[in-house]
C-alpha cells in the first residue's frame, strides 16, 4: 500500500479479498483508508459489492420430495446385507479351516504311507549305498580315509505307489479351492456392507419413498 | 435453549449408536440446502436430487471423520459440492434445464407485477450465468457466495491450493460480472 491514493490503485483481488474479510490486519484498514481517498477504487468496490449482492440474489430452488425415507431404507437394506454376508464370511473362513485341517491329517498320513513303502525303503537304500560309494572315490583325493575297493550297488528306482492319498489330496485342495473362488465370487457380487450409491443402482431407480 | 448445532451432534451420537431414524431426521434438516447445492452446481433436477440423496448415503459412510465441535450442514453440504464436482469433471458438460421454473422458489415479488417480474428475470440472469461457467469455477462459487466457506475451508473441500482457490474465484468473479453486465 502507498500513501499516495492517486499513483496506485487497488487490484480486484484486493477488493474481493476485503469483501470476502480475508484481508486482515494492517492490510484491511489501509484498503479501507484508501478507497475513503480514491473515488475510482470506491467505484470499484461498490460494483464489487453489487456484483456479490446479485450472486445472492439467486433464488434457493425448491425440493419437492423428501430424501429421508429413500436414504434410511437404503441404509437398513445395506445393513442387513451387510449382517448376511457376514455371515457368508464366516461360513467361508470356517469351510476353509476345516478343509486345511483335513488336508493337513490326509499329508501326515500320505507321507507316513510314503516312508513305509518298500519302494521308497528300497530308493532310500540305494541312495544310503550310492552316498558311500562316492564317499569311497572321495576319499583318496581328500586324504580322509584309505582308499577302499570300488562297489557300486545296483540301482532300481520305482515310484512309490502313491494313488489313492494323491488322489484324496487332490479332491481337497480342489474343494478347498472351488469353496475360496464361490465365496469371493459371492463376496464380490454383494454389496459387502457397502451402502449402495444412486451411482450404483443407476440414475432410474427409484427410491422408496419417492 | 439448545442450538440447532448441538441437536445436530446428539442426533449424530444416536446415528454412531446405530439409530438410523435419527439420520433421517439429520436428512430432513438439511435436505433443502444439500439440494441447493446439488441443484446450483448440476441444473437438473432429477440429477440433483439423486445427488442429493448420494450425498447423505456418503455422508454415513464417513460420519465416523465428522467432528462433533463443528456444524453437520457445511459438512453435508460440502460432501455434496465435491460429489457434484466429481460427477461434473467425469460426465457431460451440463446444459441448465431453463424450463424449469417450478423448481425454484422464484424472487420475492416486488411491489408490482412489473417489479416482480424484473426481480424475476434478473435471477434468471444470475442462475444462468453462474451455470454457465466451468465446474471448478461454479464449485468455488457455490462453496464461497451460497456457503459463506473460507478460502481454506474451499481449499480444503476441493483438494485445492490456497492460490488456486483465490485465482478460480477471481476469474470466475470476473466472468459473472461480464455476463451480468446490464442486469445490476
Amino acid at each position: 500500500m502507498h500513501d499516495h491514493p492517486s499513483t496506485w490503485h487497488l487490484g480486484d483481488e484486493a477488493i474481493y479479498d476485503y469483501l470476502d474479510r480475508s484481508l486482515g490486519g494492517q492490510a484491511r484498514i489501509e484498503a479501507e483508508r484508501h478507497v475513503q481517498n480514491c473515488p475510482e477504487c470506491a467505484l470499484r468496490l461498490r460494483e464489487a459489492q453489487a456484483l456479490f449482492a446479485q450472486i445472492a440474489s439467486m433464488p434457493a430452488p425448491r425440493l419437492a420430495t423428501d430424501l429421508a425415507p429413500g436414504v434410511v431404507a437404503s441404509l437398513q437394506a445395506a445393513r442387513k446385507a451387510s449382517v448376511r454376508w457376514r455371515w457368508v464370511l464366516a461360513g467361508q473362513a470356517a469351510a476353509a479351516i476345516a478343509a486345511l485341517a483335513a488336508l493337513g491329517v490326509y499329508l501326515q498320513r500320505w507321507v507316513e504311507q510314503v516312508l513305509h513303502d518298500p519302494a521308497f525303503v528300497a530308493v532310500r537304500q540305494a541312495g544310503a549305498l550310492l552316498l558311500a560309494d562316492v564317499s569311497g572315490w572321495l576319499a583318496p583325493f581328500l586324504d580322509l580315509v584309505p582308499s577302499s575297493p570300488m562297489r557300486m550297488a545296483p540301482l532300481r528306482l520305482s515310484l512309490p505307489h502313491l494313488q489313492g492319498p494323491v488322489s484324496g489330496w487332490a479332491a481337497l485342495a480342489g474343494t478347498a479351492l472351488l469353496l475360496g473362488l464361490l465365496g469371493n465370487a459371492l463376496l464380490l457380487r454383494s454389496p459387502g456392507g457397502v451402502v449402495p450409491t444412486m451411482a450404483d443402482r443407476g440414475n432410474g431407480a427409484a427410491a422408496p419413498g419417492r | 435453549m439448545n442450538m440447532p448445532e448441538d441437536e445436530d451432534g446428539v442426533l449424530v451420537s444416536r446415528v454412531r449408536q446405530g439409530d438410523l431414524e435419527a439420520y433421517g431426521e439429520l436428512v430432513r434438516r438439511y435436505q433443502g440446502s444439500v439440494f441447493g447445492v446439488c441443484y446450483r452446481l448440476l441444473g437438473e433436477r432429477q440429477e440433483a436430487e439423486d445427488l442429493a440423496q448420494d450425498a447423505f448415503l456418503r455422508g454415513y459412510q464417513r460420519l465416523d471423520t465428522f467432528d462433533l465441535a463443528y456444524p453437520f450442514g457445511p459438512w453435508i453440504r460440502r460432501v455434496a459440492a465435491n460429489l457434484c464436482l466429481n460427477r461434473l469433471q467425469r460426465n457431460r458438460p451440463v446444459t441448465f434445464d431453463l424450463d424449469d421454473e417450478q423448481g425454484w422458489r422464484g424472487a420475492p415479488p416486488g411491489p408490482t407485477p412489473e417489479g416482480a417480474t424484473e426481480r424475476r428475470q434478473a435471477a434468471e440472469a444470475v442462475r444462468q450465468a453462474v451455470v454457465s461457467l466451468p465446474p471448478m469455477y461454479r464449485a468455488v462459487i457455490e462453496l464461497r457466495h451460497y456457503q459463506e466457506a473460507s478460502y481454506d475451508e474451499i481449499a480444503s473441500t476441493l483438494g485445492l491450493p490456497l492460490s488456486d482457490v483465490k485465482s478460480h474465484l477471481y476469474r470466475a468473479r470476473r466472468m459473472l460480472a461480464r455476463r451480468l453486465k446490464g442486469h445490476a
